[in-house]
């Protein structure tokens, strides 16, 4: 097997959970696809190590973390500057998602709707809310090394996550027994 | 808020976080990252990352870098002491008339700048710059409103699609 075709079986093994990764943190496929090319373009830099090392995903995960973080404060930090003034405090006028009736389908199907209208609720949260959700429920970060790589205060990430999780049950507690714990 | 419906709502948000399967992949993805690769790797070595070039010429650019990063601290310290920048442009001006005659053009203009600004106040350079700032931020501001107006319903419509 040529080095080309390895690195299409690595970057084939590893494409979903890099591209999943990105599309969480930043609520935009194009972008996502874009970052993760930009992960594998890295990873092929340092493909000789990365070839049979065990720690490859996890060396992946991160860097496409931190290229989707980049991403976020180089290209929409500009643009949400100012329609932050307008920006929606409350999600009261948010449409709410139309969920299927849940009795007429099976088990599995259930299942994948669930999940995509958790992937829909999630990718509608503000970006402030979202990252840090995702950072802490999926990438597994403490509180304090979330705060570090946002560049914001503790408090404000232990809020936003807090707000984060109240838009989320509030947008999904309407048919998937998520209401108040 | 109470503690224990704070607790409660992170197990239940992380269960539905945590079974989340993984999203596939645009089928573009691989297609873009061999374009992308084939297109870097028929640059030409100057072209291509600075670690990657031959060592000769690692060495030379390096040297030129350096050489001009000293050059540049050596005019900086000249600008700093007008009296020695006046006497070695003299010096210049005595040796090479051409240099002589562009200190003369240099000499002009630096005067006509002090005239016209004697002229239009001291408020026209912190004027002008407020007027800069004020533009670009219109600018910014309405480069927002467009962005954010597009990107409000692609968003969400690409999101649909990968789901």
């Amino acid at each position: 097997m040529t080095e080309a075709q390895q690195f299409e079986t690595f970057v084939e093994n590893y494409q979903n959970m890099v591209f999943s990764t990105a599309v969480r943190l930043l609520a935009n496929p194009t972008e996502a696809e874009d970052v993760a090319q930009e992960v594998f373009l890295k990873a092929f830099q340092r493909f000789g190590e990365l070839r049979d090392s065990p720690t490859a995903g996890g060396w992946l995960k991160t860097v496409a973390t931190n290229l989707s973080l980049n991403h976020l404060s180089r290209y929409r930090s500009r643009w949400t500057f100012f329609s932050d003034l307008f920006a929606r405090t409350d999600d009261a006028d948010e449409p709410e998602i139309d969920f299927p009736s849940p009795e007429n389908i099976d088990e599995d199907l259930a299942r994948a709707d669930t999940h995509m209208l958790v992937e829909q609720a999630l990718s509608q949260l503000p970006s402030a809310q979202r990252v840090p959700l995702v950072l802490y429920h999926l990438e597994g970060l403490r509180y304090e090394e979330i705060a570090a790589k946002l560049k914001v205060s503790l408090g404000k990430v232990k809020t936003d996550i807090f707000r984060g999780r109240e838009a989320l049950r509030k947008k999904l507690q309407v048919k998937l027994a998520f209401q108040t714990p | 808020m109470k503690p224990d419906y704070a607790t409660a709502l992170e197990t239940k948000v992380d269960r539905a976080l945590k079974q989340l399967p993984e999203l596939s992949a645009p089928r573009t993805l691989w297609p873009r990252v061999q374009a992308e690769l084939e297109r870097q790797a028929a640059r030409p070595w100057y072209r291509q990352p600075w670690a990657t070039w031959p060592a000769p010429w690692r060495v030379i650019s390096l040297t030129l870098l350096a050489a001009l990063f000293a050059g540049m601290c050596w005019a900086g310290s000249l600008a700093s002491h007008p009296s020695e920048t006046n006497s070695l442009m003299q010096a210049l001006y005595h040796g090479r008339a051409s240099l002589g005659a562009l200190w003369n053009v240099v000499q002009v203009l630096y005067e006509t700048a002090g005239l016209l600004l004697k002229q239009l106040g001291p408020w026209f350079v912190p004027g002008c710059l407020l007027v800069l700032v004020l533009a670009n931020a219109v600018c910014l501001g309405l480069g927002t409103l467009c962005v954010r107006v597009a990107f409000a319903r692609t968003e969400i419509a690409g999101f649909e699609r990968t789901l």
